[in-house]
């Protein structure tokens, strides 16, 4: 009998287990941040935090006509605070929903806090375990607001699913790769020094939202207006805090963002690559592309650091040949000139198919960094009068001095220009020495820039495309 | 003594509880105070101090073959008689105590940490207490075929985790080869032989098992897992992490796993890592709690084991709260790791070596 009861009593004790446990969190008292957005303060150690968060509610049925349009299915929190935690913290107090960062995809830090040191940042996504090591960071160029609060997908309803394939896809080659665990492991090991993505608010776009803005007395909460991005505001307190969603303050129709385009269009003068390779591409960077869209969010080119601090900006161009040197850049379409065709363009499906082969010697202080880049690549279109695929061998040498020529000038800009060794040429440089402290004791970032470089590209035409041209009588 | 029971543990069994032993300190903070140690030359010294142990432990399990099936206790006793015993035991409990303290409290710190952050320390070690209670309580015999059962599987998972982390590998991490230096690989990394330290269970747990044979080859197949498993471990985390960004995770392993990502779908499997480690340091734990009963038992000539379970399980419960911070815990997690290394590796080489000239003298 005693032993049934001692049964009975461990069988129940077993219930407790069924009301979950502390740390339950119920799906519908969560909101999912989708976004953070970081710029300066009005006051010392202080920042201006965006938060752009899932609306779930909206994100239904896939697309199509159940799902609400992209700019429904988000919200933003603005809010002052010296750190992510206290601004979620504060954030917490206007939205009825407990925010987390566990689905956060991406952190936008302004171009002008990345000037001053992007430590703080940094820890705090090293030392979270909130913050996933595959979230992106990127650099706005101009406020981080600014760019989430122009994000406005048109074709895609999941935000998070927008920002991954904008960031992490295969074919954007014009951004640097990079996650914030590679970005911690850098900024840490000062080796490689980081580049991130930069991205950016359409200029015209926002012109046109501030306007609209302006005449409606701007957004539901204090920081809502315009591109002020509420660091016009009283700072630093409670009233600077102000929920907006994307709808309020930012309704567009994309005939009229349309127009805004065209008309801000015409005051960007933005430079023609004249090299061969990427032959007549404009040197676009993010905030200052001429392209028509709806979406005011732009993403291309990249922010490059020395340390924790952040010393210039690459173009498209730029960012495309960084992933080559890194063997990141998977594939994408590239335009090259030929001589034999000097008016015309060929556009190429380029593939780098193995990481390249770095090796650096130091013979007497001399620091020689050889790399050799293997490429592949498709013609997609030749110009109408010409045959290429003749004399394919001379266009591949061609190809390989314009890609090395590309390849050189960026590794000179780095050095002149950045004096920062944003490839990683240092990890390689390690090899040479035996122990850690005969490394430090070389500084291999003060002698970087007396590298010299030694690149061997080797590129191949494989495909044709569904046609192979020959001249006539031949 | 040979205990007289039905149920022995085999080879196999007595392997995967000592692998278990050995390697779930792994998942700990090892790999990061290795590279502490030696930087980016840690998997050198892993390979080092695992050379040693393998050495060690065969140079032990052959002086100690003359004491056949008696317990480090039992030759303790034949040697200095019930003193020795005595003190013996008292050193083991004490040696072990430290271990499963240490252990008690960081496993609970790493589930705050990654898993539950808003759920009381106090919760979380109550709840392992009593799972490892109620492991003790099964007896070494069933906890030897749970170990002989979990073990493989929780190998293949980790197989499996290593196999999804080689994208991430780079070989440009573990250069300089030399890392902090000869002398931090081959000197001061000798502390490195502390995740061998857990070999000494096996000394008590002698007659528990089928045979001598069976207790020098489970033992021998053990060290050799365990020395395969820590430089595996410890190399996979030098070639994802250089010095010193390694030097700043205090849970490496599970660092690692985050960041296993394989297209859309198969992320965030640091859950699978925390499942079969919070399994495999159940059972850690459960053995050594019942392990410490067992010295207290046969030290005091105690009749029953399972009654000073609930006692001992309070007692390592409240130690492991002493520390009052991870970093707390962590110093002196090392500095109990350095003060039971001799302990381990000399206690008992040193008492079959005294049992081999008094039984010398004997005859």
């Amino acid at each position: 009998m005693k032993k049934k009861a001692v049964k009975i009593i461990l069988l129940l004790s077993l219930l407790i287990q069924l009301t979950g446990c502390y740390d339950y969190k119920e799906p519908d008292e969560i909101a999912y941040i989708v976004a953070v957005g970081v710029d300066k303060g009005d006051t010392q150690n202080a920042y201006n935090f965006t938060i752009q968060f899932a609306r779930p509610s909206k994100i239904t049925g896939g697309g199509g006509e159940e799902g609400a349009s992209g700019e429904e299915t988000t919200g933003i929190v603005n809010v002052d605070a010296p750190s992510l935690y206290t601004a979620i913290n504060l954030a917490n107090h206007v939205v009825s929903k407990k925010f987390t960062l566990s689905h956060t995809k991406v952190i936008v830090l302004s171009d002008d806090l990345c000037k001053e040191s992007i430590t703080p940042m940094i820890d705090s996504i090293g030392r979270s375990s909130d913050i996933r090591p595959s979230v992106y960071i990127c650099v706005a160029n101009g406020k981080a607001y600014d760019y989430l609060k122009a994000v406005k997908p048109s074709i895609e309803i999941n935000p998070v699913k927008y920002y991954q394939l904008i960031l992490e896809s295969d074919y954007t080659s014009y951004i640097p790769v990079n996650d914030a665990q590679e970005i911690y492991f850098n900024f840490k090991n000062n080796l490689k020094q980081n580049v991130l993505p930069l991205v950016g608010a359409s200029e015209g776009t926002q012109k046109e939202e501030g306007q609209k803005q302006g005449e409606s007395g701007g957004g539901e909460g204090a920081s809502g207006g315009s591109s002020g991005s509420g660091q016009s505001g009283s700072g630093g307190d409670m009233s600077t805090m102000g929920q907006d969603s994307s709808t309020q303050g930012g309704g567009q129709s994309g005939g009229s963002e349309a127009s805004g385009m065209e008309s801000s269009q015409k005051e960007k003068n933005i430079p023609e690559n004249d090299e061969g390779f990427e032959y007549r591409m404009k040197e676009y960077i993010a905030g200052n592309l001429d392209i028509k869209k709806q979406n005011a969010g732009e993403t291309i080119g990249g922010a490059v650091f020395k340390k924790d601090k952040m010393i210039g900006q690459i173009t498209g161009i730029e960012a495309e040949i960084y992933n080559i040197l890194c063997g990141k850049f998977n594939e994408g379409y590239a335009v090259m000139s030929s001589s034999k065709v000097p008016d015309g363009v060929i556009t190429i499906r380029l593939e780098q198919k193995e990481r390249p082969r770095t090796d650096v010697d130091i013979e007497d202080e001399k620091i020689i960094v050889r790399t050799r880049i293997y490429m592949e690549g498709d013609f997609i279109s030749t110009p109408q009068d010409s045959v290429i695929e003749e004399d394919i061998l001379s266009f591949e040498e061609e190809s390989e001095k314009y890609i090395k020529d590309a390849l050189m000038k960026f590794l000179k800009k780095t050095q002149e220009e950045f004096n920062s060794d944003i490839i990683g040429y240092g990890n390689y440089a390690k090899r040479v020495f035996l122990t850690d402290k005969s490394f430090y004791e070389f500084g291999w970032n003060d002698k970087y820039n007396t590298a010299e470089f030694d690149i061997d590209v080797e590129f191949n035409i494989r495909r044709t495309g569904l046609i192979s041209k020959k001249t006539e009588g031949k | 003594m040979k205990l007289k029971s039905k149920f022995m543990i085999n080879k196999k069994e007595l392997c995967c509880i000592l692998v278990n032993l050995m390697t779930v300190k792994l998942f700990f903070t090892y790999p990061r105070n290795i590279v502490i140690n030696a930087g980016n030359a840690a998997w050198i010294q892993t390979i080092y101090v695992s050379l040693l142990a393998v050495a060690a432990y065969f140079i032990t399990i052959r002086v100690y073959e003359k004491a056949g099936m008696k317990s480090i206790l039992d030759i303790s006793e034949e040697v200095g008689k019930k003193p020795l015993k005595i003190i013996v035991g008292l050193i083991l409990i004490i040696i072990f105590t430290a271990n499963v303290t240490v252990t008690m409290r960081s496993f609970p710190e790493s589930v705050k940490n990654t898993l539950l952050p808003l759920t009381p320390m106090e919760v979380i070690t109550t709840m392992l207490a009593a799972a490892i209670a109620v492991a003790a309580f099964a007896g070494i015999f069933s906890l030897s075929r749970i170990h002989s059962i979990y073990i493989p599987f929780a190998g293949i998972i980790l197989v499996i985790l290593l196999i999804m982390l080689t994208p991430y590998m780079n070989i440009v991490n573990i250069a300089p080869l030399f890392g902090k230096g000869t002398y931090n690989i081959l000197l001061s990394g000798l502390e490195g032989l502390s995740i061998f330290s857990d070999i000494l269970v096996l000394f008590v747990l002698i007659p528990f098992c089928k045979s001598f044979n069976e207790v020098k080859k489970g033992g021998g197949y053990a060290v050799i897992i365990s020395a395969v498993v820590s430089c595996v471990l410890v190399f996979f985390y030098n070639m994802i992490y250089a010095n010193p960004v390694a030097q700043e995770f205090i849970f490496p392993v599970y660092q690692m796993t985050r960041l296993i990502r394989i297209g859309e779908f198969f992320q965030r499997l640091d859950a699978f890592f925390e499942f079969i480690w919070s399994i495999a340091m159940m059972l850690y734990a459960g053995v050594y709690l019942y392990v410490i009963c067992y010295i207290f038992k046969s030290v005091f000539n105690l009749k029953y084991t399972k009654e000073l379970i609930i006692p001992f399980v309070i007692i390592i419960s409240c130690i492991s709260f002493i520390p009052s911070s991870i970093v707390d815990l962590l110093r002196s997690g090392t500095i109990l790791y350095r003060i039971s290394i001799p302990f381990c590796i000399l206690l008992p080489v040193g008492l079959a070596v005294l049992y081999r000239i008094k039984g010398h003298k004997n005859v």
